[in-house]
C-alpha cells in the first residue's frame, strides 16, 4: 500500500438529482468520508412528467458526428434550462473542491451505428467514440469517463442475457477471418462443449477435475478448436478494445479513459484480458461483485451453474457441478458443496481466498493506482440477495491487505447508513447516525423488485 | 421445528392466489398462520376494514354500535375462503389485532375461522433512551399518568423517581462505570444512583403491564366462545425494562411470541436499540467512551455482545458466536421463563429490510434457526420483511419441509425477481 491514504469514488445518478439537488451537503459529507472521485451518470434527467432518467442533459452537437461520419442523435425535445445550469453548478463545484470527475457510460446516448457486430462494426465503433467526444466537449469541466462493456457471454443458462453458447453470431465470421480463427471450427468445439456440458460422469469428473489446466482439457476431450473459441474470443475483444482507444485517442480533447470487466475468474470466458486492458486505458474497473443471484454477481454466477449442470445432467451432485466450476474458473470455495450452501453467505475464509486471490489477478494487470474496481453490496445489489455493511467491509479490508488502493462504491442512490459508516471509517472521518449534515439516501432502485415496507 | 407465517398487509396478495401459495407453504413446512392487520386496501390507497362491526355483538354488551364503515364484502368473502384454506389444512389462525370484546365478537362473528388474537408489544413500557419510535424511557405521558393513578400508584413519586434516574443518566464518569459496570445488580443500583423512588417507577412499570394483560385476557372472555390470546413482547433481555416479565405472561396468554429481532437501525432490532442506547448515553455524558457505553449495557441488561466493544462493531454484522451463545441464550431464558415450548414460538425476522433496519443476509436467519432449535424452542414464525426472498425461503424449507429449489414454473417467493433465463419463452 502506497503512504497515500487510500481513497473511495463515488458513483452516483440513476437518478441525478438526488445529489444535484442537494450537492454542497452531499459533497461536505462525502469529503469527509474520504471520497476523492465522482463517477456521474448517466446523463439524463427527470423529465417534467416525472420519469425518471427520461432526458439527456445536453444537446448534441452535429458537428462532432459529421467529423466522425455518423448520424448525430435526436436532440431533446425538453430541454430543461435550470436543470443543465445546476449539473454544471455542481460539476464546478466538484472541481473547485479538487475532486476527480468521470462521467459513467459517457457513450450512452450515441446516434444510430452500423448493422454489424459490435465487436467489428466500424460505423458503430465510430458512433460510440463520437457520442464520447460530444459528452466531453460538453462537460469540459471532467476528468474523463468510464466505459462499460461490451464483453462476451460468461453464463451457460440457456437464455440468460449473457448465454455463452449464443453470444458467437454469423456477423463475427469476417471477424474471426481477419484474426486468423476458423469460425466454422470454432462454432462446431463450441457445440461439442454444449453437448460434453450436458453429458457429465461423476467419476469423470473425478479424474479429471482435479487435473489443472491439462486436466480440464481432457475432460473436454482435449479440443484444440475449443481452445480457439476461447482465444478468439479474447482476439475478437481486445482487437475492440485496441481499436476504441485508436480513436478515443483521436479526440480534439483529451480524457482518461477507464474500461471494466467482471471479476479476473470470469475473464476467460468473457474475453476480457485485463492486461491488454491496463496497458491500453488510463484505467481498469473490474467488478469486485461477490452477491448471490442477481446479476454479475460471483455467487449468483457460480449458482447458476451449479443449477444448469445439474439439470443437463440429472445424476450429477451439486458438489461434482461445483468441481466442475473451480475447474473451468480457477477458483477455490471448499465451503460450498451444494447450492444451499451459497446463500448461507461467505465463510470467513471467502474473504481471505478469492476476494484476496481475485484483487492480486487485477492488480498483476496493471499498477494499484490504475485499478478502481467497482463495489456492489446493500439491500439488493443488482436484484441479488443483500450484502450486509459487514460483509462490504470485509471485501475492502481484504482487497486493501492485497494491495487495493483505490475503489468505486456502485451507486450512492442505494447506500445506506451502515454501508457508509464502513465506507467513511476505512476512507475517512467515520461517519456515524445522528450527524448533522449529510446523510446517505437509503433509497431503491428505480427497477427494484423489492418493496419496502 | 413447527413453522408458521406471518401474512401480512396488503392481504390482498395472499387472497387472490392462497391456493398456490399455501401450497408451496405447506411443502416448506408452514403450519400456523398469522393475518394480518385486518384492512383491505382500496384503489386509491386508502384502508377499508377488513372486520364489519356487529351491531349484535355491541348491542349484547349495552353498547352504541359504531357507524357503519365502507366494507368490501368481495374482499371479505376471499379472505374467509383464504382462512378456509388454511383450517383445511389443520393450521392455526391467529390474527395480528384485538380490541375490545365487541370488536373482537365481531371478528369471530364475520371469520369463524379465527382461533386467537394477538396484540403487538402487550403492555410494553417504553425501552428507549432516545426519542425513537413514539417515546422514551424517562417520559410519562398524560394517559400514563392517568393509568398508575387509577392503579394507585403515587404519580407524584414516580414523577421524582423519573427524574432522578434522569439526572444519574447525565452524571456518569469513566471512573464510576468502570468500577461498577461489572459488578452485578447491587453495583449498578450504585453506579445508576438508584432510590426508592426509581424502583417504585420501575415495580410500578411491571404492574402496569400485568393490568394491561389481566384485563386483555378478562375482555376475551367476554366473548361468546373461548378465543385464543397471543402476545409479541420483545426478547428476554429487554423485558426487564419494558414490564414484559416473561415469567408472570403465561398466567394470561395462550401463545407468547418473543421476538428474535436483532438487526441494527430501524426499530426494535436489538444492535438498533443498543447503538441507540450507547450513543446516548455519549452525547449525556460527554467523558464516556464507546466501550464504557458497551458496560453500561452490561450493567444494565446483562447484554454481552460477541465481538463488539464499539460502534463500527456493531457494523460488522453478527458472528457465529452471537448465534450460539446470545441468540441461545436468549431462547433458554425465554422458554425457562414460560415453561412451555409449545406455548412459545419465537416471532423472527430478517431480510432486506427488517423493521427499516439493516439488511439480515439469509445466514443470520439460519444462524438464529439454528440457535433457537439447539436451545430447545420447537416453534417459530416468520415475519417477512417486506416479504421473503428466495434465499430466505431456501433457508426456511431447508430446515422445516421439503427444501425449495428455483424452477420456472414452481413457487416463487415474492421478494424474487426470476431470473432473465425464466423471463425467455422455452
Amino acid at each position: 500500500m502506497s503512504a497515500q491514504k487510500p481513497h473511495l469514488w463515488m458513483r452516483f445518478g440513476q437518478p441525478l438529482e438526488v445529489v444535484i439537488d442537494d450537492f454542497e451537503t452531499v459533497f461536505d459529507g462525502w469529503q469527509a468520508g474520504g471520497v476523492g472521485a465522482v463517477v456521474f451518470g448517466r446523463l439524463l434527467f427527470t423529465g417534467a412528467d416525472g420519469t425518471r432518467m427520461s432526458v439527456p442533459s445536453f444537446d448534441p452537437n452535429p458537428q462532432v458526428y459529421r467529423d466522425l461520419d455518423v448520424e448525430p442523435p435526436a436532440a431533446p425535445t425538453e430541454k430543461l434550462p435550470e436543470r443543465r445550469k445546476q449539473l454544471e453548478k455542481v460539476l464546478a463545484s466538484a472541481k473547485d473542491r479538487g475532486l476527480e470527475l468521470y462521467v459513467f457510460c459517457p457513450d450512452a446516448g450515441q446516434g444510430k451505428g452500423g448493422t454489424g457486430h459490435t465487436l467489428a462494426d466500424e460505423t458503430s465503433l465510430r458512433a460510440r467514440v463520437a457520442r464520447v467526444r460530444d459528452v466531453m466537449e460538453a462537460y469540459p469541466m471532467v476528468d474523463g469517463g468510464v466505459l462499460d462493456g461490451p464483453e462476451m457471454g460468461y453464463e451457460i443458462t440457456p437464455g440468460h442475457r449473457s448465454y455463452l453458447f449464443e453470444d458467437m453470431p454469423e456477423t463475427l465470421r469476417d471477424k474471426a477471418t481477419d484474426l486468423g480463427y476458423d469460425f466454422d471450427a470454432m462454432t462446431a468445439a463450441r457445440d461439442r462443449m454444449f453437448t460434453r456440458l450436458h453429458n457429465l460422469r461423476s467419476a469423470e469428473i473425478d479424474l479429471r477435475g482435479d487435473g489443472g489446466f491439462l486436466g480440464m482439457l481432457e475432460l473436454f476431450d482435449g479440443d484444440a478448436d475449443l481452445a480457439s473459441f476461447f482465444a478468439f474470443r479474447r482476439a475478437a475483444m481486445m482487437d475492440y478494445y485496441r481499436r476504441q482507444h485508436e480513436a478515443l485517442s483521436q479526440m480534439p480533447r483529451q480524457a482518461k479513459i477507464g474500461v471494466g470487466s467482471r471479476l479476473p475468474c470470469f475473464n476467460p470466458l468473457t474475453g476480457s484480458d485485463l492486461g491488454v486492458m491496463g496497458g491500453l486505458y488510463d484505467f481498469i474497473l473490474p467488478k469486485l461483485y461477490f452477491y448471490h443471484r442477481g446479476f454479475d454477481g460471483f455467487y449468483g454466477t457460480i449458482g447458476r451453474y451449479i443449477q444448469t449442470l445439474t439439470e443437463w445432467n440429472p445424476g450429477l451432485t451439486d458438489a461434482h457441478a461445483m468441481k466442475v466450476i473451480e475447474a473451468l474458473l480457477g477458483v477455490r470455495l471448499p465451503w460450498v458443496h451444494s447450492r444451499l450452501d451459497l446463500d448461507l453467505g461467505f465463510a470467513a475464509e471467502g474473504f481471505e481466498t478469492f476476494v484476496t486471490s481475485e484483487t492480486r489477478r487485477m492488480l498483476a494487470a496493471a499498477p494499484a493506482g490504475q485499478v478502481v474496481p467497482w463495489l456492489e453490496a446493500g439491500r439488493e445489489p443488482h436484484h441479488g440477495d443483500p450484502i450486509s455493511a459487514g460483509d462490504l467491509h470485509r471485501i475492502i479490508t481484504a482487497a486493501q491487505d492485497a494491495g487495493l488502493e483505490k475503489c468505486l462504491y456502485h451507486s450512492h442512490t442505494l447506500l445506506t447508513p451502515g454501508e457508509w459508516s464502513v465506507l467513511s471509517n476505512l476512507f475517512g472521518s467515520p461517519w456515524h447516525d445522528g450527524m448533522a449534515g449529510y446523510a446517505p439516501p437509503d433509497d431503491l432502485a428505480s427497477e427494484s423488485h423489492s418493496k419496502r415496507p | 421445528m413447527k413453522f408458521w407465517v406471518f401474512a401480512f398487509n396488503p392481504l390482498e396478495r395472499y387472497m387472490d392466489n392462497h391456493k398456490a401459495i399455501f401450497d408451496a407453504w405447506e411443502d416448506g413446512g408452514v403450519r400456523g398462520l398469522v393475518v394480518g392487520r385486518m384492512f383491505f386496501m382500496a384503489e386509491d390507497g386508502s384502508h377499508i376494514p377488513a372486520i364489519p362491526q356487529d351491531p349484535a355483538a355491541y348491542k349484547h354488551f349495552g353498547l352504541e354500535p359504531p357507524e357503519p364503515t365502507p366494507r368490501d364484502e368481495a374482499k371479505e368473502r376471499a379472505l374467509a375462503a383464504m382462512l378456509d384454506d388454511a383450517k383445511g389444512r389443520g393450521w392455526p389462525v391467529m390474527v395480528f389485532d384485538s380490541g375490545p370484546p365487541a370488536h373482537v365478537q365481531s371478528l369471530i362473528n364475520r371469520y369463524p375461522q379465527v382461533d386467537g388474537v394477538i396484540t403487538d408489544g402487550p403492555g410494553e413500557n417504553h425501552y428507549e433512551l432516545a426519542r425513537h419510535h413514539g417515546g422514551e424511557l424517562f417520559e410519562l405521558r398524560a394517559h400514563e399518568r392517568t393509568q398508575f393513578g387509577d392503579m394507585g400508584f403515587e404519580v407524584d413519586r414516580l414523577e421524582r423517581g423519573i427524574g432522578k434516574l434522569r439526572e444519574s443518566f447525565h452524571n456518569l464518569t469513566p471512573d464510576r462505570v468502570r468500577y461498577h459496570a461489572a459488578g452485578g445488580a447491587l453495583a449498578g443500583l450504585l453506579l445508576f444512583d438508584i432510590d426508592e423512588d426509581g424502583l417504585y417507577w420501575l415495580r410500578a412499570r411491571q404492574q402496569r403491564s400485568v393490568n394491561n394483560w389481566r384485563q386483555a385476557r378478562a375482555d376475551l372472555d367476554k366473548v361468546d366462545r373461548y378465543v385464543q390470546f397471543g402476545g409479541i413482547p420483545r426478547i428476554t433481555s429487554w423485558s426487564s425494562l419494558t414490564g414484559q416479565n416473561y415469567h408472570e405472561m403465561p398466567q394470561y396468554f395462550d401463545v407468547i411470541f418473543p421476538k428474535h429481532y436483532y438487526w441494527h437501525r430501524g426499530f426494535d432490532g436489538m444492535y438498533g436499540t443498543v447503538q441507540r442506547w450507547v450513543q446516548k448515553f455519549m452525547e449525556w455524558n460527554p467523558t464516556l467512551s464507546e466501550a464504557d457505553g458497551f458496560l453500561l449495557m452490561k450493567s444494565l441488561f446483562g447484554l454481552d455482545l460477541p465481538g463488539v466493544n464499539s460502534l463500527i462493531d456493531l457494523e460488522m454484522g453478527f458472528p457465529e458466536e452471537f448465534f450460539t451463545q446470545l441468540v441461545h441464550s436468549e431462547t433458554r431464558r425465554a422458554l425457562d421463563a414460560i415453561g412451555d415450548p409449545e406455548k412459545t414460538i419465537f416471532w423472527v425476522s430478517t431480510g432486506r429490510y427488517p423493521h427499516a433496519g439493516d439488511p439480515m443476509p439469509a445466514r443470520d436467519l439460519e444462524g438464529i434457526l439454528r440457535a433457537t432449535q439447539e436451545a430447545g424452542a420447537t416453534r417459530f414464525l416468520f415475519h417477512p420483511d417486506p416479504d421473503p426472498g428466495p434465499a430466505e425461503w431456501t433457508i426456511l424449507t431447508n430446515l422445516c419441509g421439503k427444501p425449495w429449489r428455483q424452477s420456472r414454473d414452481g413457487y416463487w417467493p415474492p421478494d424474487s425477481r426470476q431470473p432473465d433465463e425464466y423471463l425467455q419463452p422455452e
